[in-house]
């Protein structure tokens, strides 16, 4: 239930800035073109997919490396899910290779902007968690 | 609450009565904490047996199937069960972090972030622990959260 959560958490974020980042990407490399309906269902589904990436990070036993691994594999997996599907929808020409780095930018862009998200939300609860703490151990721990 | 401290005859025993209407969580947890603190644990290092309060106990952690006790700077070994501590425990300032921890929340400095809903407690006496994502909830819980 809690990575459901997370899963949702990270969809809508994730789908917040591929709105934005598409809107960017289609006024600089297709301004001309006129969308259909299909792209919207086509952010839809590429949110989806790369919201998945929450289920890579192992369990709790993982060390510090393994989870920074699942991290790096989490990105390396949503650049696969992105071009791959950006490829199957014609998002850009795999021979245009300004293109191609617009996209792989507009991925780190994203991917960077979801972790910062998700690292504010849980800082913010730290920070919550911290003030509980002192005045527990302030009013003699019950 | 109302606290009377009276004083007692040489002869007898220090005693706690806990006079109340409703026994409430709050209360509860009193009792145990009091039980708790009152039972000394007895650990092992090397061949000899030690008793350890338990409020000078930072955190017990499962490695394999033993089970370790962590002062501030010594390590000992406790022949209970990771689960049978959770128990004895139990509405104390301990709290389970994971599956092979259970931490002391009076030794706990700070709390921290760490990757993929995990958080990460700074001990006092530097030590850093992971408190796991399905074990935040307890963690909130205690703090009222």
């Amino acid at each position: 239930m809690k990575r459901l959560k997370s899963l949702l958490f990270v969809f809508v974020c994730v789908t917040t800035c591929v709105v934005f980042v598409t809107a960017a990407y289609i006024t600089i490399f297709w301004p001309k073109t006129s969308l259909e309906v299909d792209i919207l269902w086509e952010v839809l589904i590429i949110s989806f997919l790369t919201s998945l990436g929450v289920y890579f990070y192992p369990g709790e036993k993982a060390s510090a490396k393994a989870v920074a691994a699942a991290y790096v594999l989490h990105y390396l997996y949503v650049n696969i899910v992105v071009l791959g599907c950006g490829i199957w929808f014609e998002w850009f020409y795999i021979d245009n290779l300004a293109m191609v780095l617009g996209m792989v930018f507009a991925i780190a862009v994203v991917f960077f902007l979801v972790s910062a998200a998700e690292w504010n939300r849980a800082k913010k609860m730290a920070d919550i968690m911290n003030e509980r703490l002192k005045g527990y151990q302030k009013n003699g721990m019950l | 609450m109302k606290i009377t401290i009276m004083d007692r005859a040489d002869d007898e025993e220090d005693e706690i009565i806990i006079r109340c209407r409703n026994m409430d969580r709050q209360l509860l947890n009193l009792i145990y904490a009091i039980r708790a603190r009152k039972d000394k644990i007895l650990a092992l290092k090397g061949s000899e047996y030690v008793q350890i309060e338990p409020e000078k106990i930072y955190y017990f952690e499962a490695v394999d199937n033993s089970v370790f006790l962590y002062l501030e700077k010594e390590v000992y070994e406790v022949k209970q069960k990771l689960y049978e501590l959770e128990k004895r425990f139990s509405g104390t300032d301990f709290f389970r972090a994971s599956k092979s921890c259970i931490v002391n929340l009076a030794k706990v400095k700070s709390l921290s972030p760490a990757f993929n809903g995990r958080f990460e407690a700074q001990m006092r006496n530097g030590e850093k622990i992971v408190i796991s994502r399905q074990y935040v909830p307890v963690l909130k819980e205690k703090l009222g959260l």
